[in-house]
């Protein structure tokens, strides 16, 4: 198969990678769909290869020891996964978990690592990208800490709408509910709210934003400052 | 397993929980409607809210109420006298 021209490669890191660097790292990437419940990694496990996310949503979910599990971060066509590729270790630090169905260029691991050794714009691209997701992990530890669950709710309804093209997000009250670290009815209470406000329409398993602008006021401190400081770090790399 | 819905009641009004969970008795049910009781009420406490006379409805696959959990019961079992 020929590789991809990065006029239509919608990932952000490989579109801003210079024209000449993408074409020599092109050859390795092969496109793929992912639906909903993919695990792309696993906790542990090898990684077998690198994910550039197009279009959906996934989630890095983290567990402890005796099985808790909450959603750690989120990642889009902004990104890559797993993280831990950055590292050039072979395993796994957490579930890597597709969400919302997604198309995506996958690069084998071994493939990756020497593009990170013989490439320099493209390990300043993926070094950039980790800080940024360094970013969003500290402010939703942050929101964890400060802000009501409503907000934290709608700010991560913004991330999500951030990652899809349109307004609607499948996403069941369960999902959210391990999303938020959160009880379901918790959940349904803090979407009331959202949609007593006109901000979402929420229907069983299924979220319509409504009123983004009035979303983001809503969220207020818990979203917006992560998503300025990624694009300033995206900004004038070459 | 029993698949039961916790709808929130209040001042008449009704937030229906359109999905529902499993749970392996109607007893393990209300007990984890307690749970989300206290969760809620707590950041209630927390936001400087006032708990309102609301209740947890768990209603069965029929759309009949089995049982239902009180808001302010649940906040009483955690004063001391």
């Amino acid at each position: 198969m020929p590789a991809p021209a990065q006029s239509e490669v919608r990932n952000k890191l490989l579109t801003i990678l210079p024209s000449a660097d993408y074409k020599e790292i092109a050859g390795d990437l092969t496109p793929i769909s992912l639906p909903r419940g993919t695990l792309i990694a696993r906790e542990g496990e090898n990684l077998d290869h690198v994910y550039f996310l197009t279009t959906g949503i996934g989630s890095i979910i983290a567990k402890t020891p005796e099985g808790t599990r909450c959603e750690a971060g989120v990642f889009g066509a902004e990104g890559y996964v797993p993280t831990s590729a950055i590292a050039g270790v072979e395993r796994a630090a957490h579930d890597v978990v597709i969400q919302l169905e997604a198309s995506a260029y996958q690069m084998p691991y071994d493939r990756f690592k020497h593009w990170m050794e013989r490439n320099r714009s493209f390990s300043k691209v993926i070094i950039r990208s980790i800080e940024g997701f360094a970013v969003q992990l500290a402010y939703t530890a942050v929101s964890n800490a400060v802000h009501d669950v409503t907000e934290r709710l709608a700010r991560w309804i913004l991330m999500c709408q951030d990652r899809v093209r349109g307004n609607e997000l499948g996403l069941t009250h369960e999902f959210l509910s391990l999303m938020l670290a959160v009880r379901r009815p918790t959940v349904t209470t803090s979407l009331h709210i959202l949609e007593g406000n006109g901000f979402i329409r929420a229907e069983r398993a299924n979220i319509t934003v409504r009123n983004r602008a009035a979303l983001e006021e809503f969220a207020h401190d818990a979203y917006g400052k992560a998503e300025r400081e990624y694009e300033r770090l995206m900004k004038d790399l070459f | 397993m029993t698949r039961y819905f916790f709808n929130i009641r209040r001042d008449g009004d009704v937030v229906v929980d359109p999905e529902g969970d499993d749970f392996p008795s109607l007893e393990e049910a209300r007990s984890s409607a307690v749970k989300a009781i206290r969760e809620l009420a707590a950041a209630r406490i927390k936001g400087g809210d006032a708990i309102a006379d609301e209740s947890i409805e768990i209603v069965n696959d029929a759309g009949a109420v089995e049982t239902s959990v009180s808001f302010h019961d649940v906040v009483r079992d955690h004063l001391k006298p």
